[in-house]
């Protein structure tokens, strides 16, 4: 045997040894990801001709068929709705709460926040150099752009070098912009320099926005509430919260909207009227805490008993207890769920457009049947809403993709 | 503590008595029958008409995010009426889904409803009190040539596929005709916007709608493609539209209707948006001056609102047949506002319509 | 130092049976129980007299008596018999009929389509991948209503007209009057072959049951499930030969026929159904895949590398080790998706399907009865969650492992 392999020679075993395939740099990734049996192979080619058609036939249509009018023209009603000409800086204003706070926040929570804020510095100037007529807008809305840019920044300076540059701090400054906000929009009925503006003239995205914030704001504290409930010893308050949640989890939130648009004014005495915007608000509500509710209940059972029974031993008050050491705790395991549910409510939203509100898609739908020179602009309008919302939750998502990250790293 | 709780409780416990005496006494002063909606509305600032913001001619929000259309304006009417003008204040579209309508009304949450309405016996024992017709409609009929649907033939409807909106009177009217007729036909039903854009794709081969009015949008269609539609002249039923008030304030429901006449009259006695001023300084016509208030009242002061109320109006909005051509005309096709029809039965009674109501005298 | 320490613990124990009655904690728990019932019961209360006071004022009528009154509304393409002579129950009835339709129909594509992006996300091939991984972060990222509109009046009314259907071999027609397909007309002779074919079934599942028991007693391969099917097969061929050779067959074929702008015989969906199910499982598969990708993800590669190491075949590794420890993980939460699909399918009024909640408008709009068809709703939405819930919990006990 040693002697026929050194008589075949150095020179015949490099040929009937080939180099091994390459198994780095591109072309190896490319064999080992695309193509390495035969019906990879052939599913590869097959998803590269169905792509290539996709995206010409969209790119062309997105390009040169597509009438975009239909967006620059509306786009100070599809932005803020019915909200009066001459007051529009105010809710330019208001809107300008959330770059600010992103950037706070980027300051805080660089792991989380980081590129969301960038994106958003990035992009802003971005869409402010774009092409297009903005109509009523016009220049006015380049320089809002801009100045997203700026309060991203100043945000993030804001929180690196000053005592705003803590957790409890950004999330304070979030709802005091928020509920400040609301009561910047609304205005005053005697005032000169902030006319009232009642929510039947708010709408567009500014409500989808204000919205979601306001649910965020009211059904998270109600969710821990039922939470606690549902795993309280007293029996009577463990069934109500069962009975509440459970209810409410099983009703699709368009047969809630309904009966909140439609019964709450039976089921309150006169001197309680809402407008249609607080009826709508208080379905999400409704439905959002029952659901928050599940997920804190998720976080409550996963603190180990022990830290119960240790916080009793040291002879801790109960509240203290569920204050200092459980929830803490709970909302922190349950995070990634929190802000899923968080985005479920966002989404949820759109559905109140069915009942006459003109929030963002709601205002879509009446620009495409109010006048004649929209009515086959379809496919450009709802393509954008879709857009528009899928930024948003997209950012939403990211965010808390990296919690969910940092957790598992056990960062967290 | 206690005292102070205590002292609180009876001053609170009295002012409550107090306000119930106070109400009570108002009450005792009001005519029978008479409500509290003008108050309300005055102390609010503002009168709400709901109205449904999808009907190019009938109600629409442009690119402004202005309310505008037929209802709207009438809406303005009724806030020149009760405040003197029209601002972008003191009137407000509450934008509502037509199957919202009768749990609106209900509710008593909005003053008028200004939403393209038909009137029937249910909805006005049901919802509130109808004021005048502003519009004869009947079922209409606008069928696709190439459905093979002859015009005015409701039995060539069988077998075929109609579209019309959801939570209208139309589902009903639409079971009606059939029975009627013995036919049958496959009905799908949208939003409004919904019900052109499935007629514009093919999905249905005619449209149910008033005989015009919410059917302004497939109009639209009509107009750009003219040759591919029928529109019929033979109508379902009849389909009167009004304007509707809350039950139980006779006050407010004669208000409103007195504005609705004035309109009229006025249009009558060829007072417009343009002349009132001049006609009211200088016609010498007894009928004008009566109606724009220059020889007291036929009831102002009861209604609380000034006695040149129709000056006010009709600066605001012009007469009825002003605002008809405003959104019914050529010229309203040109501008996008709406589209061009006939007068027909909504035209004057002078000129074969039947629009004749009571002087304001 | 022994009796301090006693004498401090006695005086405790005395100080204890002395709590005064505000400090008592069962006082305490008793007293917020009744107080917390006080609050709801009068919450309530308070909300139900607004309702009876206001209705009264309002002439809103909160009986259920109007149930039974003839409807008088149309409903298209009813999928049980249904004229404007019937009941506004049975006008209901229709509605929650064709709520399950769409649901169920929806609940098994979005599984199938679910369980395809699962795997697809997990596949080798990086482009399939992260085609998959585009699919779920475009959906997933858009409100469900959005999505819907988007399918039906961007995509299923922008099908050609029935004119111009596409058709495809079967006869299938696509057009944006909906899927119309071939279908079985049933004859007379049709019930006479179901019983055939349910005796067929019954005398299969005894013969695959008799041979399974002979492959676990003898070891030797005796097909039970391939004897079974054949079984089915030949009762059913032979039945309808038969049949057919006595008269006429048990199915006529019914073959759709365009006449004027709508096609007749044949089966149809419509496209308002087809872009409700769309959309529904659309949206819905992009969560039922993450959770089946997580589940598969969950199963240890030792596991999988043991079975192929004591020579299992692919098929036999899925079949024996990958699915049932996944299904475990994965029903679950699916049930949980399937409860969102079935709420989802209330926005049937967005793509003008008549489901339970457009009926109930019409209802509403006919009747003024606002309250007790909402309470119908809410109630009927209720029952079917919780039957899915029951179905889950179910499962669930039957894969649960049994500890030794």
């Amino acid at each position: 045997m040693a002697d026929r392999a050194s008589v075949t020679g150095v020179a015949d075993v490099a040929d009937q040894v080939r180099p091994p395939v390459a198994s780095t740099g591109p072309l190896g990734w490319v064999r080992a990801n695309l193509l390495d049996t035969w019906y990879n192979a052939l599913l590869t080619l097959g998803v590269l001709v169905a792509l290539y058609y996709l995206v010409r036939g969209f790119g062309g249509w997105v390009l040169l068929t597509a009438e975009w009018a239909v967006l620059t023209q509306n786009l100070q009603v599809l932005l803020v709705g019915q909200y009066p000409d001459e007051e529009i800086w105010r809710a330019g204003a208001v809107m300008l709460a959330l770059p600010f706070v992103l950037g706070l926040g980027w300051s805080v929570w660089p792991g989380f926040c980081r590129r969301l804020a960038i994106s958003l510095a990035v992009a802003a100037p971005l869409v402010a150099a774009l092409p297009v007529e903005f109509a009523s807008l016009a220049a006015g809305f380049r320089v809002y752009l801009l100045l997203n840019t700026v309060l991203v920044g100043a945000g993030w300076l804001l929180g690196r070098s000053t005592v705003f540059g803590s957790a409890r701090s950004v999330l304070a400054t979030w709802l005091v912009l928020f509920l400040g906000g609301l009561v910047f929009l609304r205005g005053f009925a005697a005032s000169e320099a902030l006319p009232f503006v009642g929510t039947k003239q708010w709408g567009g995205l500014m409500v989808t926005l204000l919205l979601s914030q306001a649910g965020i704001v009211i059904s998270f504290p109600l969710g821990i509430l039922f939470a606690l409930g549902r795993r309280s010893s007293m029996a009577f308050v463990r069934v109500a919260c069962v009975a509440y949640i459970e209810v409410l989890r099983g009703t699709p939130i368009l047969a809630l909207l309904f009966v909140t648009q439609v019964l709450l004014p039976l089921l309150l005495p006169d001197w309680m009227d809402m407008d249609r915007l607080t009826r709508g608000l208080v379905a999400l509500i409704l439905n959002n805490s029952a659901y928050m509710a599940e997920n804190v209940r998720g976080g409550l059972q996963s603190v180990p008993s022990g830290q119960l029974e240790a916080a009793r031993a040291l002879g801790m008050r109960v509240h203290h207890i569920t204050a200092r050491i459980v929830l803490p705790q709970a909302l922190r395991n349950v995070l990634p769920a929190i802000v899923g549910q968080f985005i479920i409510l966002f989404k949820d939203t759109a559905v109140i457009s069915l009942l006459g509100l003109l929030d963002f898609l709601g205002t879509a739908n009446a620009i495409l049947s109010g006048r004649q020179q929209w009515f086959n602009a379809e496919i450009e309008m709802f393509l954008f809403v879709a857009a528009v919302y899928w930024v948003f939750t997209y950012a939403m998502t990211s965010v808390s993709r990296a919690i969910e990250r940092s957790m598992s790293k056990g960062v967290g | 503590m206690l005292n102070t709780a205590k002292v609180f409780a009876v001053a609170l416990a009295a002012t409550v008595l107090a306000a119930m005496y106070a109400a009570a006494q108002e009450d005792a002063t009001k005519p029978a029958g008479y409500g509290h909606r003008l108050e309300q509305v005055r102390d609010r600032g503002k009168i709400l008409c709901a109205d449904n913001t999808e009907l190019v001619a009938w109600s629409w929000i442009d690119e402004d995010g202005k309310n505008r259309g037929f209802g709207p304006d009438y809406c303005r009417a009724y806030a020149a009426a009760v405040f003197g003008d029209a601002t972008d204040d003191n009137w407000e579209i509450v934008n509502i889904t037509f199957a919202e309508r009768p749990t609106v009304m209900q509710s008593g949450e909005i003053d008028v409803m200004t939403i393209a309405n038909t009137w029937t016996a249910h909805r006005e024992v049901h919802w509130g009190n109808f004021v005048d017709i502003v519009h004869y409609a009947g079922l209409g009929v606008i069928s696709s040539k190439d459905s093979g649907i002859v015009p005015n033939d409701w039995q060539t409807l069988d077998g075929t596929t109609g579209c019309t909106g959801a939570g209208t009177n139309y589902v009903q009217m639409a079971a009606d005709m059939e029975s009627e007729y013995g036919i049958t036909f496959e009905l799908a039903l949208y939003e409004i916007g919904g019900v052109r854009d499935a007629y514009d794709a093919g999905r249905c081969d005619f449209v149910l709608t008033g005989s015009d009015g919410t059917g302004s949008f497939v109009r639209q269609l009509t107009r750009s493609t003219p040759d591919d539609h029928n529109i019929w002249t033979s109508v379902f039923g009849k389909d009167p539209w009004a304007m509707l008030v809350p039950h139980g304030d006779d006050q407010w429901f004669d208000l409103i209707r007195m504005v609705g006449w004035i309109l009229v009259n006025a249009e009558e006695l060829g007072v417009t948006q343009d002349n009132v001023e001049d006609m009211f300084a200088n016609s010498p016509s007894v009928k004008v001056q009566r109606l724009l208030g220059a020889e007291g009242t036929w009831g102002q002061d009861r209604l609380q609102i000034a006695d040149d109320v129709a000056v006010n109006i009709i600066k605001e909005v012009g007469n009825f047949g002003e605002i008809i051509h405003r959104y019914y005309s050529a010229e309203a096709e040109e501008k996008g506002w709406g589209f061009y029809r006939e007068r027909g039965p909504d035209n004057l009674y002078l000129r074969g319509g039947l629009m004749y109501v009571p002087e304001n005298t | 130092m022994p009796a301090p320490v006693q004498g401090d613990l006695r005086s405790r124990v005395e100080t204890h049976s002395s709590v005064p009655l505000w400090r008592n904690i069962y006082v305490l728990r008793a007293v917020t129980q009744i107080a917390a019932a006080l609050l709801i019961v009068g919450l309530i209360g308070f909300l139900l007299n607004n309702l009876f006071v206001n209705a009264e004022k309002r002439g809103v009528d909160l009986g259920f008596g109007f149930l039974s009154l003839r409807a008088s509304i149309k409903i298209s393409n009813a999928a049980i018999p249904y004229s404007p002579d019937n009941s506004y129950f049975y006008a209901f009835l229709v509605g929650v009929v064709h709520t399950l339709r769409a649901t169920l129909l929806g609940i098994v594509l979005a599984t199938i389509l679910g369980v395809l992006v699962g795997v697809a996300r997990l596949s080798h091939n990086w482009l399939v991948q992260k085609i998959f991984a585009v699919y779920i972060g475009a959906i997933r990222n858009v409100p469900l209503i959005v999505s819907c509109y988007f399918f039906y009046f961007g995509l299923v009314l922008r099908m050609p007209i029935t004119k111009e259907a596409v058709h495809l071999p079967g006869p299938i027609f696509l057009s944006n009057r909906g899927v119309y397909t071939i279908w079985g007309e049933p004859t007379a002779s049709f019930g006479t072959w179901l019983l055939i074919v349910l005796a067929a079934v019954i005398a299969g599942y005894f013969v695959r049951r008799a041979l399974r028991n002979r492959e676990t007693r003898t070891g030797m391969p005796s097909y039970p499930n391939l004897a079974a099917l054949a079984l089915l097969a030949v009762g059913g061929v032979a039945g309808w030969l038969a049949l057919a050779g006595g008269g006429e067959p048990p199915l006529l074929p019914s073959i759709p026929v365009l006449k004027g702008t709508n096609f007749r015989g044949g089966m149809r969906m419509t496209p308002e159904y087809f872009a409700l199910v769309a959309c529904l499982t659309v949206y819905i598969a992009t969560y039922i895949g993450e959770i089946v990708r997580g589940a598969i993800q969950s199963i240890p590669r030792g596991q999988l590398e043991a079975a192929r190491a004591v020579g299992l075949s692919e098929i036999h590794v899925l079949r024996y080790i990958v699915i049932p420890q996944a299904l475990r993980i994965i029903v679950p939460p699916t049930i949980g998706q399937y409860i969102n699909l079935t709420k989802g399918s209330s926005l049937a009024i967005v793509v003008g399907y008549a489901d339970i909640y457009v009926v109930t408008r019409n209802i509403i709009e006919q009747s003024g009865s606002s309250a007790p068809m909402f309470l119908l709703i809410i109630a009927t939405y209720l029952l079917i969650a919780a039957v899915y819930s029951l179905i889950g919990n179910l499962y669930n006990r039957s894969v649960q492992i049994v500890e030794r």
